[in-house]
């Protein structure tokens, strides 16, 4: 039956082209031009060039074939230990972002080429997602064979006995030298006397500073033995502005649910958070109230409230970065973020000197065995190559993308990284007064965090006084603290 | 003169009144539009422009090559055919294992069926975090892991949700429609695809929306599953971009993220007619 304009307008719907069906085409014709003008790969493919792997592309502007191979054969492997007599297939898990993971499948290619009988079948997960995959498969017994860990979260799989010990294959590896790993060394990753990770990266934190807010202000660059007290003085000085124009002092509050509290604001008087052992904590201490008088009374005028944080930040990054603070806490993965994404004229300083010890936190992440692994030894093969000398100049030193965790592959590191004024200082804090010590990485941590943050959250904004904020943070604390015994 | 004038004033009131609601409305959907506004120029912005405060909506000059960079930087039509595939079948696989049971639980007279009923909507008090080691353990030992059949085939076997929706739709459906198909000679199959389908419309549409954008959107299922890249989704793809430790491209994520919306707009707005459809019929009928 023809469906005439009556019977359509009986049936509720429009006669003709209604606003509804213009709608739906105009968002289909949008979203198929918008793809199409998107297009550039195939399906399939990742425009990649050259050996396969499951990994995709191994060329790109930023990582060119040709010259990561002339590196490649310019570096010295170590020799291989173990080495498999026919083929086995490995699986690598790690968490790159989209463009340096083409720097990893470049890795891939010239491993398997100096190792024809290692077949490596890369993973890449996203960082933010990447523990929860793991801790599933984990539990499920379907680890792949190498994997990335990060200090937080690297003695969960230890203490689950989800990692191999290499301390047998450390010392039948010849050359290995333990003495190359800067900084904490290997101590994140070990438990019961065993080594379970080498260490691939580390991120001692140290101060950066705003140049151009300096010079405008007539202020001098921070010296290298500067102490908080040189820092409140500047935060003081150079402290100006209100609304959009704000400029603050420092950049960011001292957190107490922070895993690096400990050595950064409470080490440096005198205090701890968690003793040693990280089971009980010890943070109500006078010496600690003379920290958090410090930092939230003295400095706490130069920095951004709880709420002016909450509304100037975004994603993490801090007042610093959007060019609103004088000076700031820096990792290494500032540099590249600053350079890229910014237009501030930077420096760095070192961590200034606490009354009581010059300290501060470094943090590292690492590549282990996983015990699901069926190809051990082809394993500890990839392994000590990716975390040797010549596998950081590779992977780390030469992109600038990460700071090595052995001493040998820095100086690559600094002139890759346009040997910024200052960079070293990240050396210096490692080979000096950064410490693991004190920073919160056993598997109670987490937890420990989500407790502290409410109660801080109070002190942060005077709602809380500082002796009763960290009394009731002690009480809360120690009965998770005790699970890590 | 009164009664034109009254007239006049009942007009002004009325005018008043749509004014204000126009104003409401107007807000409200600005205020609904915001986030999605903000998306766009924060995809149209400079690498150096997307984290400057105060934040300025307005990108100086439009970096469409946004679109295209992020496009580009991961295989993204791979990952947009691996999503459509998995959802179409997800979606394919929702309507059949949930169409049935519904009209079973509806239309069909059966010793402990409202214990059964009862059990199933139980299920919807399990979370998903509970059982995703052992389903992971069950797929690993079935040796699909790796594979699109672990984010396929749990949507074959039913979701108590939808079979509850779509069971609460056909139980307003007269049932003398089908004791009108039955004397017709009718059997279940054809009752219950050639009489009732047609008049749940609005809740097959219902389903198939939230069950695609369920696929669509599936983070989780993508990242446990897949190993492979050449197998990741577009959520996994997107996830790509957010990096702890290093450069964050927010201009590109929010490109990709826009991008992502386009299909999922494009179906409710396809479906957006039956609900319609469905109200208005139901009224036109005196049901």
């Amino acid at each position: 039956m023809e469906r005439s304009n009556d019977s359509l307008r009986f049936r509720g719907e429009t006669p003709g082209f209604d606003r509804r069906r213009f709608l739906t085409y105009a968002a289909a014709a949008v979203g198929v031009a918008g793809l199409a003008g998107c297009g550039g790969s195939s399906i399939g493919g990742g425009g990649s060039s050259g050996g396969a792997n499951t990994l995709g592309a191994i060329t790109s502007s930023a990582y060119p074939l040709s010259k990561a191979e002339a590196l490649n054969k310019s570096l010295s492997w170590p020799t291989a230990i173990h080495e498999p007599t026919k083929p086995v297939t490995i699986t690598v898990a790690n968490t790159w972002t989209p463009e340096f993971v083409v720097r990893q499948a470049q890795f891939d290619k010239f491993f398997m080429e100096r190792h024809p009988n290692i077949i490596v079948n890369g993973q890449n997960t996203p960082a933010a997602d990447y523990q929860t995959k793991y801790s599933v498969q984990g539990a499920a017994g379907g680890l792949p064979d190498v994997m990335y860990a990060e200090y937080s979260f690297v003695q969960e799989f230890i203490q689950a006995g989800r990692l191999v010990a290499v301390d047998h294959y450390m010392a039948a590896q010849p050359g290995f030298d333990l003495k190359d790993f800067v900084g904490p060394g290997l101590s994140f990753y070990q438990g019961g006397g065993k080594t379970y990770g080498l260490s691939y990266g580390v991120e001692p934190i140290i101060a950066v500073y705003n140049k151009d807010v300096f010079d405008k202000a007539g202020e001098p660059y921070p010296e290298a033995d500067w102490t908080l007290e040189d820092m409140l003085a500047k935060a003081k000085r150079l402290n100006s502005g209100s609304g959009g124009d704000r400029m603050y002092g420092f950049g960011s509050f001292a957190q107490l649910d922070f895993p690096y509290a400990g050595p950064m604001y409470l080490q440096p008087f005198g205090a701890r958070f968690l003793n040693p052992a990280q089971t009980v904590c010890v943070v109500d201490s006078p010496e600690a109230q003379t920290a958090y008088d410090f930092w939230l009374n003295e400095l706490g005028p130069y920095v951004p409230t709880l709420a002016e944080n909450q509304s100037i930040t975004t994603a993490g990054v801090s007042a610093f970065v959007e060019n609103h603070a004088a000076m700031d806490i820096a990792g290494t993965w500032l540099i590249t973020f600053l350079q890229q994404e910014t237009s501030i004229n930077f420096g760095f300083a070192n961590w200034p000197a606490g009354p009581k010890a010059h300290v501060t936190a470094s943090d590292g992440s690492c590549y282990s065995i996983t015990t699901d692994s069926k190809q051990q030894d082809a394993a500890w093969v990839y392994l000590n190559e990716y975390t040797s000398t010549a596998g950081q100049i590779f992977m780390s030193s030469s992109t600038g993308a990460a700071s090595p965790s052995r001493a040998s592959a820095w100086k690559t590191y600094l002139s890759e990284t346009g040997n910024i004024e200052g960079a070293n200082l990240f050396l210096t804090a490692l080979e000096s007064y950064a410490t693991s010590d004190g920073v919160s990485y056993l598997p109670e941590s987490v937890e420990i965090v989500d407790i502290v943050t409410p109660i801080w959250q109070k002190v942060w904004d005077h709602s809380l006084s500082i002796p009763d904020g960290l009394a009731q943070v002690q009480a809360a604390v120690n009965p998770v603290a005790a699970k890590n015994a | 003169m009164a009664v034109h004038s009254g007239i006049v004033s009942g007009r002004s009131a009325r005018r008043a009144q749509r004014l204000l609601a126009y104003i409401l409305l107007i807000g409200g959907a600005c205020a609904f539009i915001l986030p999605f506004f903000w998306m766009l120029s924060e995809s149209l912005k400079g690498n150096k422009e997307i984290l400057q405060y105060p934040p300025d909506f307005f990108p100086d000059g439009f970096h469409w090559d946004n679109f295209s960079q992020a496009w580009d930087s991961l295989p993204f039509n791979t990952f947009l055919l691996n999503s459509v595939v998995i959802a179409v079948l997800s979606v394919a696989g929702t309507l059949v294992s949930c169409i049935l049971p519904a009209y079973a639980f509806s239309r069909l007279r059966a010793r402990g069926r409202n214990v059964m009923f009862g059990l199933m909507l139980a299920t919807m008090m399990i979370p998903a975090e509970v059982t995703i080691v052992p389903v992971f353990v069950a797929f690993n030992q079935m040796k699909l892991i790796n594979t699109f059949w672990p984010l396929i085939l749990p949507s074959w076997f039913g979701t108590a949700f939808f079979i509850f929706l779509i069971r609460q739709f056909l139980a307003t459906v007269p049932r003398e429609l089908d004791e009108a198909a039955r004397i017709d000679g009718c059997g279940h199959v054809r009752v219950l695809f050639q009489i009732l389908l047609p008049q749940i419309k609005p809740a097959i549409a219902t389903v198939t929306v939230f069950a695609f954008i369920g696929s669509w959107n599936n983070l989780l299922g993508p990242l446990i599953y897949l190993r492979d890249q050449s197998k990741y989704t577009m959520p996994l793809g997107l996830q790509l971009f957010v990096s702890s430790q290093y450069v964050t491209k927010y201009n590109q994520m929010m490109a990709i993220a826009l991008l992502m919306l386009i299909p999922v707009v494009v179906l409710f707005l396809i479906a957006q007619r039956s609900f319609v459809r469905g109200i208005t019929l139901t009224g036109m009928g005196g049901r």
